[in-house]
């Protein structure tokens, strides 16, 4: 069943269409492996899936329900004042319910939790500037998963980092798809990673979208 | 007069509570500034809205019939800030974020502006001039109410939803495809800095009001290992400098908001020092 569709959809920034027209279904409890090259419209294409990109023509339909954990490039979430790792994923956690703030045990515990999926409950009390590439992917992971998403968008999850902290994100986002029944979208320069893993392959060049064979 | 006594009057004075609670809740709004990477704002704002005080005097003077409306000064005051600051704030919102030299010619034109407006009127010279240097002396009990519920109301309000505001503030793509929307969150967060900051200048000063924004959040910043040590760092900052201002203003007949500044800007180079040793 489609979780989401794109339909001759046309993205781009202030007018210049930079993606597109692209006709995709991307179906429920997927997993999509896109690569390409750089500046090739990969990343405006996982907004644009992701919604943070409003389309210049054609529709995106979402399933009733979607929602949507957005793994950010590490680079680009740079906190001005001490946040914690912990903290962040708080974060996170809140958007389920409504706008004041009050933290319960439970959704600490919950917090928590997702942290340790992730490998990173040892990271929980440190300050997120101050943790390394890896280190903030997890600490990244678990936030998006403490959405309770539908679908996990991930922007270059792999960039930067080590090896082993691949290998841990590829599992965890298997298990996810797998148990969890998640849409995952990763756009990656290291499709390799991902090789155990069934799924789908696309690759975005000059602004073309095509599904490839899988590796 | 015994150091009891000297103690007695200073803490009975309504001058002293205003700069404690200034100190201590304006740090609240100034997260959002720092979080937004926006200090440079902070910075412009203020001098708006005396901008918007000096208008408001010269308007008077000039026999406008709206700005004579307002007999007492402190009410010419509150009217003047938040005329230029609220639409100052939603210029900026509109254009999303404003450059530097944007915010500089937003400053250099309110500080021009603010003086120019009052040149040939006295009273007004004399009221924005003492604004300028932070004079809260001239606070009346009307204009302390008002001072303190504007701060209480408007800190309830930020302490409340701050996690939206933080999330909107630092990570606005994850906070929307969580179903959250940033651009509301933001409006909210500048809303409310619009109105702080607006009450601030026309009762403190921009002098005081951007130091209180700024200073204490930079200095709880260097100490705190996480958001929440940092709230309860920034407001205790911003009270112990307010108060440590006055305490040295009072004792040694010092300008009162020039030396809450003082101790504000003492205290983050301590700060700085400390987290430099630890």
């Amino acid at each position: 069943m489609s979780a989401l569709t794109l339909t001759a959809a046309v993205a781009g920034y202030r007018g210049r269409r930079v993606l597109g027209p692209v006709d995709a279904v991307f179906g429920e409890g997927e997993f999509w492996v896109i690569g390409g090259p750089n500046g090739g419209g990969k990343s405006t294409l996982l907004k644009t899936i992701a919604g943070l990109l409003p389309l210049l023509s054609g529709q995106r339909t979402c399933a009733p329900g979607l929602r949507f954990g957005y793994v950010p490039q590490q680079t680009e979430v740079e906190p001005p004042l001490p946040v914690t790792a912990l903290e962040w994923v708080e974060l996170g956690a809140a958007t389920r319910r409504g706008p004041v703030a009050s933290s319960s045990r439970e959704e600490r515990e919950f917090c928590l939790e997702c942290l340790r999926e992730c490998c990173a409950e040892a990271l929980a009390g440190q300050r997120f500037e101050a943790l390394s590439g890896g280190q903030r992917q997890r600490v990244l992971l678990a936030r998006a998963l403490a959405v309770c998403p539908t679908a996990l968008v991930l922007d270059e999850p792999t960039a930067g980092v080590d090896p082993e902290t691949a290998t841990l994100l590829a599992d965890r986002l298997a298990r996810a798809n797998r148990e969890e029944g998640m849409l995952v979208l990763v756009v990656t320069h290291a499709p390799e990673i991902f090789r155990e893993i069934p799924h789908r392959r696309a690759r975005v060049e000059g602004g073309a979208f095509r599904e490839e064979a899988a590796l | 007069m015994t150091e009891g006594s000297w103690l007695a009057m200073f803490l009975g004075q309504k001058t002293v509570w205003a700069a404690v609670l200034l100190g201590a809740l304006l740090p609240l709004f100034g997260r959002h500034l720092v979080l937004g990477r926006t200090v440079l704002l902070g910075l412009a704002l203020p001098q708006v809205s005396l901008a918007g005080v000096a208008f408001v005097f010269m308007g008077a003077g000039l026999g406008w019939r709206w700005c004579s409306a307002w007999e007492a000064d402190a009410s010419r005051a509150f009217l003047g800030a938040a005329l230029f600051t609220l639409p100052a704030l939603a210029l900026v919102a509109r254009r999303e974020r404003l450059s530097e030299a944007g915010l500089a010619f937003l400053y250099l034109g309110a500080a021009a502006a603010a003086h120019l407006f009052v040149c040939g009127n006295a009273t007004g010279e004399a009221y924005t001039h003492d604004l300028f240097h932070g004079q809260l002396l001239l606070l009346d009990d009307a204009s302390f109410t008002i001072l303190a519920g504007v701060l209480v109301g408007c800190g309830a309000l930020a302490l409340l939803w701050r996690r939206r505001i933080v999330l909107a503030l630092c990570d606005p793509a994850f906070a929307q495809t969580a179903g959250i929307r940033p651009g509301r969150w933001l409006a909210v967060a500048a809303l409310l800095n619009g109105v702080v900051i607006s009450v601030a200048v026309a009762t403190a000063g921009p002098l005081v009001a951007f130091a209180g924004l700024v200073l204490p959040v930079l200095s709880a910043a260097a100490l705190a290992g996480s958001l929440r040590a940092h709230l309860g760092l920034a407001v205790g900052a911003g009270a112990f400098s307010a108060l440590a201002g006055c305490a040295a203003a009072y004792r040694w007949d010092l300008p009162l908001g020039d030396s809450v500044v003082a101790a504000g800007c003492v205290l983050l180079l301590c700060c700085r020092a400390v987290a430099k040793m630890l």
